[in-house]
C-alpha cells in the first residue's frame, strides 16, 4: 500500500451520542499533506464560525512547525477547545492556507478547507440548520481536501459552501475531533495551564501512514 | 520552472532559509521568534490577492507523458462492430516511415469484449 494515500472508510463517530451543555471538544489540526510544490512556509488561520458566520471562539493564527515540517508535508500541532454550554449545530472549522509562492515569492492564498463539528441526528450528515435538535459531536480523526477558490462568506454558512468548489490537487489537512476530558461528568479545560503541563496532556498525532485518518470526505 | 521530476520536498528549515534570503535577510543571523514574526508579516493576502498558481504544480512532464485510453463507445446508433483508431497529432510518431522497433506507445487494439452489445 502506498504511503502516500491511505485510504480509511471507517466510521468514526456514533450518531447516538449526545451533545449536552456539560461536553467538550478538542480540536486538533495535526498537518496538511502533499501540498503543490511552489508552496512554502504555510500560515494557517482557523475560525470556528456558525451558519450566520457568528465567531463561536476567536480566531487563531499559527504557521507550520519549522522543525518538524517539510515544504509539501507541514505539520502544524494546533489544539484548540470547545467548552460552551450554548452552541449551534450549524457550528464547523474554517480554515485558510495562505503561503509565500516560490516562484515569485509573493504571498498567495493557498486555499480553504472545513470541518462540521456536529452531526444532526436525524438526517445522518452534518447539520445544516440550527434548529436540528438531535445532535451528535462529529467526534473523530479525517483527511479533508483544500480547495483552491474563496468560499462565499455569505449566510447560512455551512459545510455545503464548499464540497462544489475546485480542489488543490492532491492537497489535504489533517483534522481530529476528540471528546474533552472530563471529571466529575464535566468537561475540563487544559487553557491556563503552565505550557508544558498542557502540552503533557494533549494528544500526540498519530503517524499519516497507520491509516487511521478517516478519507470518507477526501 | 524546474521540472517536476527535479523538485524536491525540502525539509522547512531549509525552504524558510531560502524564503528569508529572497526577502534579503540571513536565517543564521535570527532567532526563531524573530523568524515566527517575519514570516507572519511576510505571509499576508488579502481579498484581493490571487490563489497560488496551479500551472506550477500541475506542470506537463514530457519525460512521465501521459497515456489515454479509449474504453468503450456508448449509445452506438450503427448495429455494427466498431473499432477505434486514435492518434496524437502533433507528432504523429505513429505515422513516421522511419520509425523502428516496436509499438510501444501506440495500440491499435488491446482487447474486443465479446459481452458487449452493439451499442456499448
Amino acid at each position: 500500500m502506498s504511503e502516500q494515500f491511505v485510504p480509511n472508510f471507517d466510521k468514526q463517530y456514533t450518531i447516538t451520542e449526545k451533545w449536552l451543555p456539560t461536553s467538550g471538544m478538542d480540536i486538533y489540526i495535526d498537518g496538511t499533506r502533499h501540498l503543490p510544490d511552489n508552496s512554502s512556509m504555510t500560515k494557517l488561520t482557523v475560525r470556528i464560525v456558525d451558519s450566520d458566520l457568528k465567531a463561536v471562539l476567536p480566531p487563531e493564527v499559527v504557521l507550520a512547525d519549522m522543525a518538524l515540517s517539510s515544504t509539501r508535508n507541514q505539520r502544524f500541532n494546533f489544539q484548540t477547545e470547545l467548552r460552551l454550554k450554548k452552541v449551534k449545530p450549524t457550528a464547523l472549522v474554517y480554515m485558510t492556507f495562505e503561503t509565500v509562492d516560490i516562484s515569485h515569492n509573493q504571498a498567495r492564498l493557498v486555499g480553504h478547507s472545513y470541518f462540521p463539528l456536529f452531526i444532526d441526528g436525524r438526517q445522518g450528515m452534518p447539520a445544516t440548520v440550527d434548529s436540528a435538535t438531535q445532535i451528535s459531536p462529529h467526534l473523530g480523526l479525517y483527511q479533508m481536501p483544500i480547495y483552491w477558490a474563496r468560499v462565499k462568506e455569505e449566510t447560512p454558512f455551512t459545510y455545503e459552501r464548499f464540497v462544489y468548489l475546485e480542489r488543490v490537487p492532491t492537497a489535504s489537512v489533517l483534522v481530529r475531533i476528540v471528546k474533552a476530558p472530563e471529571a466529575a461528568g464535566k468537561a475540563i479545560s487544559t487553557k491556563g495551564l503552565p505550557a508544558a503541563e498542557r502540552l503533557s496532556k494533549l494528544i500526540p498525532a498519530p503517524a499519516y501512514h497507520d491509516g487511521v485518518y478517516s478519507t470518507q470526505y477526501f | 520552472m524546474t521540472l517536476r521530476r527535479l523538485r524536491q520536498d525540502a525539509p522547512m528549515e531549509t525552504a524558510v532559509a531560502r524564503l528569508l534570503q529572497a526577502q534579503g535577510k540571513d536565517a543564521s543571523e535570527m532567532n526563531l521568534e524573530q523568524k515566527v514574526k517575519f514570516l507572519s508579516d511576510l505571509i499576508k493576502t488579502n481579498k484581493k490577492s490571487a490563489l497560488i498558481d496551479l500551472d506550477y504544480h500541475a506542470q506537463y512532464e514530457p519525460s512521465l507523458g501521459v497515456r489515454i485510453n479509449v474504453e468503450a463507445i456508448h449509445d452506438n446508433k450503427a448495429k455494427g462492430l466498431l473499432a477505434v483508431l486514435a492518434s496524437i497529432i502533433p507528432p504523429a510518431s505513429y505515422y513516421d516511415a522511419n520509425r523502428a522497433g516496436p509499438l510501444a506507445d501506440a495500440f491499435a487494439f488491446s482487447e474486443l469484449d465479446f459481452n458487449s452489445t452493439t451499442a456499448t
